[in-house]
């Protein structure tokens, strides 16, 4: 969970060019990369992709360490489907992990250089309004629920309620302290939309604000993924 | 519980939209009834939900190389309809890590959906009869059950092969050391796949999947007792909280039978 936070803090204090563009021609390249990754069978192509989100996240001058813990998951978990694929040959395993690894990169890149209540914002353009709202209900509570948790965890350590081979001590204390937090989650909730109501609210929190004008370098961006697009299906 | 870590790319993109177009109707319908009701007041709550299911995953329980998923609870809190929805967030936030394909997420909130579908309504028979921590843990037991046969049977559907599940199900509890180890066994041939993403398993062998001591089906009985139980024990005891000092949460303040 620590990931969330550092990601939250390098998509909103990042300053590059990239950060700097638009949410919605952010979501259309990875919109576009993703399906190119998804439709191509072809190691070149899914390994160019990837050396081109590399680049753009060294431009974007993202932390390689954070990202390469982040695609270490789907590293790990199309290993499998990998290691079934390569019955077959080598390079259709090997087109797994790439399409795995590659589609990471692909959202990684979006998260840390586009805050989520951009995307968010985006979002509300075609979701239903309430269901963005979760969206950011869910965001809010999660980081005031990872200090929560972690205080509650170092606390039950330091009681000696929490030992590494007590499976039955540690659930029966672990279901304890995540019942303390539904509680305090609860009464934030109503508390919440207490608030919310008394300022009228009556379902959609964000409205669409920002300013819709494409500038050239969106263009660009945009037009870089269909390129890619154009790319994988005719070649 | 039954998350399917399957990354994009590896389920076809057909099985992916029509996981999202079946997602879609159903959130659509439960908005449009939440827009009608008084529930409208649990949209925050849904949201909390929501969190409390992605940092629940992340609380360790020592040895155990499992985690708890809080599905069931999640809809034992803020209902079936907006549990689902919860789910949905979840899955979709959690893919922009990696963490599952950005195109399984329609699939996914499916199969957890069912679990946490299945298991409250259970909660809400059983808890008539038994305690609240009975209730809960059976109805956890049994939906997750649900939702791994579901995950077990979409998986052979669309990708043609048990050993996936295997993968998955050793994915999941983390044991990366031994369920490589069971695949890179059948990496002589066993398993010969056919132009069209079906596979034969000729020869492939079960007993090659091990887990500590253990071998075979038995280690994958094993462990999926183990995650059951992990989850079912867990929501258990968070209700059996709740009931002592809240019980309105989970509504059991009108059931007779209460832990003690």
């Amino acid at each position: 969970m620590h990931h969330l936070a550092e990601i939250d803090n390098i998509s909103i204090t990042g300053n590059s060019v990239i950060h700097n563009l638009k949410a919605v021609s952010k979501m259309i390249f990875a919109l576009f990369i993703l399906i190119s990754i998804v439709v191509s069978d072809s190691i070149v192509h899914i390994g160019g992709i990837m050396l081109i989100l590399i680049g753009i996240l060294v431009f974007s001058r993202i932390p390689l360490k954070t990202v390469g813990v982040l695609v270490l998951y789907p590293a790990f978990f199309s290993l499998v489907f990998a290691l079934i694929m390569m019955q077959q040959s080598f390079e259709h395993g090997l087109i797994v992990i790439f399409k795995a690894v590659g589609a990471a990169l692909n959202m990684i890149l979006l998260i840390t250089t586009t805050s989520y209540v951009d995307i968010f914002r985006v979002l509300s353009l075609f979701l239903p309004k309430l269901l963005v709202d979760i969206f950011l209900f869910t965001y809010r509570a999660l980081f005031i629920f990872i200090d929560q948790i972690e205080n509650l965890i170092k606390s039950m350590r330091l009681r000696g309620g929490y030992r590494a081979f007590n499976i039955f001590a540690n659930l029966k204390n672990v279901a304890g302290a995540i019942g303390v937090m539904v509680i305090h989650s609860i009464d934030m909730s109503n508390r919440m939309y207490q608030i919310f109501s008394l300022r009228g609210y009556s379902g959609g929190i964000i409205n669409w604000h920002e300013d819709k004008k494409f500038k050239l370098l969106d263009f660009l961006y945009v037009l870089i993924s269909i390129i890619i697009l154009a790319g994988v299906i005719v070649f | 519980m039954s998350h399917i870590h399957i990354s994009d790319g590896v389920i076809s993109a057909f099985w992916g939209l029509g996981g999202y177009l079946i997602v879609g109707l159903i959130i659509f319908l439960i908005l449009r009834k939440v827009e009608k009701t008084d529930l409208k007041k649990k949209i925050p709550m849904t949201g909390v939900v929501a969190a409390l299911m992605i940092v629940g995953m992340s609380v360790p329980l020592g040895p155990l190389p499992v985690h708890l998923s809080l599905a069931v609870l999640s809809a034992i809190i803020a209902g079936p309809a907006l549990g689902f929805i919860a789910i949905f967030v979840v899955n979709f936030l959690l893919a922009f890590f990696g963490h599952g394909g950005m195109t399984i997420v329609g699939l996914n909130t499916i199969i957890i959906g069912a679990e946490a579908f299945v298991g409250s309504m259970l909660f809400r028979l059983l808890s008539k009869k038994l305690t609240p921590f009975k209730s809960a843990s059976i109805a956890t037991a049994i939906g997750v059950i649900v939702s791994m046969t579901m995950m077990i049977g979409l998986i052979g559907i669309t990708t043609g092969g048990y050993e996936v599940f295997l993968h998955k199900f050793l994915d999941h509890h983390h044991e990366v050391g031994h369920s490589n180890e069971g695949v890179h066994q059948n990496e002589d041939g066993h398993l010969q796949q056919q132009h069209g993403g079906e596979y034969n398993e000729e020869g492939h062998d079960v007993k090659d999947v091990k887990f500590l001591f253990l071998s075979g089906w038995t280690a994958i009985v094993i462990i999926l007792l183990l995650g059951i139980f992990t989850e079912s024990m867990g929501t258990g005891l968070i209700v059996k909280f709740f009931n002592k000092i809240r019980p309105d949460i989970t509504g059991e303040s009108n059931t007779a039978v209460t832990d003690k």
